[in-house]
């Protein structure tokens, strides 16, 4: 496991690298950063892309059980995500924001002890790999919503970038919605099967539901008539916060069921 | 209710649902019930107070929000209907006969075999219990539970719950009654149905 800490650093690193680029780019004007910034991340992605292989390679299954897994393959699917919309769509400034969202996932990882845990009795169900990969495209989504917010809230931008990003995050945002469902569909089936109920407040389970209440929030709100963008950014980046607490809040400090941190 | 009125109340709801968690353990399931049960009621008197237009043109887009919001329904109502199921736990050995008599059930079942599964470094991966279900002193049933594959007979579910092996192998059952689960099938099917239209949708007249 020294190769993955090793790769995980050089990844850590790769990414404050591109984040420095982006800062200078975004804050200091300087376009000239552009290029090295979408390299640096696009070799930072690569690390990371082996760093997750050689993870599943050696736990002989995809990263799905443990916090660490998911913040792993949430944080590749990120990347990936962006580099796909800087290509299809040229948005290089939503890299200013998903940038550190990286460098923070890959501290947290590089700050664990790497341990590959066996799949316990509970886990070995296929609805771990459908509940846990819906949960990392639902975040994921959510996370660039929230992106695209920050930035509509900088206010920094042309008319037309703005309603690009505002246009992404309300995309973002509908299709997140609905794999959040599925989400708690799926954890309530695996929760039945496993525990025989399918619904037990858990904390993570409560906030699970606070954070698709959140979302939902937003949809019926941007059906009101004073619905504008800065609204629509604003109650993204309370969705995300409550998407950070689901993840992370619950985990560390409301122990519960969903305790394979 | 407007609209607005409606995120208001959502509002209050998810502040309310996060609050509730840092509540001691006992108070946190009363409060979020009555929570989602408030949010179910809103969804009902929505949908009365819309149902002309939603019923004047149909688009799939309509028929995502109804189903949506009659599955989250569902699910409050199997929440309501579920606090009616029986559940108790059994302890059993191999070998054991546990009459379920005294659980207001005319049968009995036995532990047949007890084994658990592990990986090279001792952790467990799997528990298994044989069970025969007996009535009126004939084995009707044999059936295998085991963690996440609950074994179902008469109306009653049989789920894995623990294992130890210390002077003999011990198998703890978790057995419950599921009377709500017409309406969590409903409520998931309905609701997964919802939000698949919902994601492919297009404006288009049915």
């Amino acid at each position: 496991m020294s190769i993955l800490q090793d790769l995980l650093l050089l990844c850590f690193i790769l990414y404050i690298a591109a984040d420095i680029l982006f800062f200078m780019v975004s804050m200091l004007h300087n376009p000239k950063m552009q290029p090295p910034a979408v390299v640096f991340f696009l070799m930072a992605g690569l690390v990371q892309t082996a760093a997750a292989t050689l993870y599943s390679i050696s736990a002989g299954r995809l990263p799905l059980a443990s916090m660490f897994e998911f913040v792993l393959l949430l944080s590749l699917v990120l990347a990936w995500t962006f580099m796909a919309l800087y290509r299809a769509m040229s948005q290089f400034h939503l890299g200013s924001v998903i940038g550190p969202l990286e460098t923070a996932c890959l501290a947290f990882l590089i700050t664990r002890d790497i341990h590959i845990v066996p799949l316990l009795p509970a886990l070995q169900s296929v609805w771990l790999h459908v509940h846990v990969a819906l949960a990392i495209i639902a975040y994921g989504l959510f996370t660039l919503s929230f992106a695209a917010a920050l930035l509509c809230l900088s206010g920094s931008h042309a008319e037309e970038s703005s309603r690009t990003l505002e246009s992404l995050m309300t995309k973002c945002v509908s299709v997140g919605f609905p794999f959040q469902t599925l989400v708690l569909i799926t954890g309530a089936v695996w929760a039945e099967q496993a525990w025989g109920a399918w619904w037990s407040w858990d904390p993570k389970e409560t906030w699970a539901l606070v954070t698709w209440l959140v979302y939902a929030l937003y949809l019926h709100a941007s059906t009101t008539k004073d619905w504008d963008g800065r609204k629509a950014a604003l109650m993204a980046v309370f969705g995300f916060a409550t998407v950070l607490f689901t993840l992370f809040g619950v985990t560390f400090l409301l122990p519960g069921l969903h305790s394979y941190g | 209710m407007s609209m607005r009125r409606g995120a208001m109340v959502i509002f209050i709801i998810c502040i309310c649902l996060g609050f509730s968690t840092s509540l001691p353990v006992r108070w946190q399931s009363g409060l979020a019930g009555l929570l989602t049960l408030s949010l179910a009621l809103t969804m009902i008197y929505c949908i009365g107070r819309r149902w002309r237009s939603f019923s004047r043109r149909i688009t799939i887009h309509k028929m995502a929000y109804l189903l949506m919001h009659v599955g989250f329904i569902l699910l409050v109502m199997a929440g309501l209907v579920g606090m009616q199921g029986r559940e108790f736990t059994l302890q059993m050995t191999e070998g054991q006969v546990v009459d379920l008599a005294s659980y207001g059930n005319s049968l009995s079942v036995r532990a047949d075999e007890i084994k658990a599964e592990y990986y090279p470094d001792g952790l467990p991966r799997q528990y298994f219990t044989a069970l025969t279900f007996i009535e009126n002193g004939i084995l009707t049933s044999q059936k295998i539970a085991s963690v996440n594959h609950p074994v179902a007979y008469r109306g009653l579910y049989f789920y894995q719950s623990a294992y130890s092996n210390g002077y003999e192998k011990i198998s703890l059952l978790k057995v419950k009654t599921k009377p709500e689960r017409p309406f969590l099938w409903a409520g998931s099917t309905f609701l997964s149905a919802g939000t698949l239209l919902w994601l492919f949708r297009r404006e288009r007249t049915v």
